[in-house]
């Protein structure tokens, strides 16, 4: 199999995880990692299929992907953290309860 | 080449279903990390070496946070005080790591006209690599600590 087919492939894998992670699973802090995976996953779609097509890899974009689930899962990190001293709570439907 | 994409590929996915299926968040960041890791050698095998650069660097930074974060929230925190020290001196190497490729790279730029890069014959990449590698295995160090020895 072509290496950009292959890379597109294992994307879409990371893609599916990731989201599936973050639709199943509760815990905030692993519901952001989900969402980083994802997020991992897409870029590296992205990445295979811009040597799929012979075109460059647009170099800022895919850093602004990098910088953007980083800073989603530093802000999960963050919010779990904060939330769970408040409140003692972890997971997303007590928080969703615990709405006023 | 085909075989790198594929073992890096699979290390990613494992990676990641190990987030999925993870009980606890300590071995969801564990997964993350693994995952953040084969994505990593996966771009630098689709030759984008400055990506995957970035990428692991602030991938594995997040996770080494995320793990403070799951052992600060985890159910058995109280028995976690050696894995926490772990995961901080993980965290600590890793940053000094860090800064060495970054330092020495800024003052290329800095004296040299042309922007420096990294590439795989630079060493930056190697000392980068090996912060990687030894972040990892301090970080599975902090994991497999069992927990009755803790609480002697």
């Amino acid at each position: 199999m072509n290496n950009a087919i292959l890379t597109i492939w294992i994307g879409v894998g990371l893609l599916g995880l990731g989201m599936s992670t973050a639709i199943l699973r509760r815990q905030v802090l692993i519901v952001c990692l989900g969402l980083h995976g994802a997020t991992l996953g897409a870029l590296t779609v992205y990445l295979g299929l811009s040597r799929a097509l012979e075109r460059p890899v647009q170099t800022g974009f895919a850093l602004a992907g990098i910088t953007l689930s980083t800073a989603l899962l530093l802000a999960g990190a963050a919010a779990a953290v904060g939330v769970f001293r408040r409140r003692n709570a972890h997971h997303v439907d007590e928080l969703r309860e615990l709405r006023g | 080449m085909s075989l790198l994409v594929a073992l890096s590929g699979l290390v990613a996915l494992t990676g990641a279903a190990l987030v999925l299926a993870a009980r606890k968040p300590r071995t969801a960041t564990l997964g993350a990390m693994l995952s953040a890791s084969g994505t990593g050698a996966l771009w630098l095998t689709s030759g984008e070496p400055k990506l995957a650069a970035a990428q692991l660097a602030l991938a594995l930074a997040a996770c080494v946070v995320a793990l403070y974060a799951g052992l600060a929230t985890g159910a058995d925190s109280h028995v976690a005080r050696r894995r926490y020290g772990l995961a901080k001196a993980a965290g600590v190497v890793f940053v000094l790591m860090l800064a060495v490729p970054l330092a020495r790279l800024l003052v290329a730029r800095a004296t040299t006209p042309a922007p420096a890069t990294v590439a795989p014959d630079n060493p930056s990449t190697w000392v980068f690599a090996s912060a990687a590698l030894f972040t990892m295995v301090l970080t599975a160090l902090a994991f497999t600590r069992r927990v009755d020895q803790e609480r002697r």
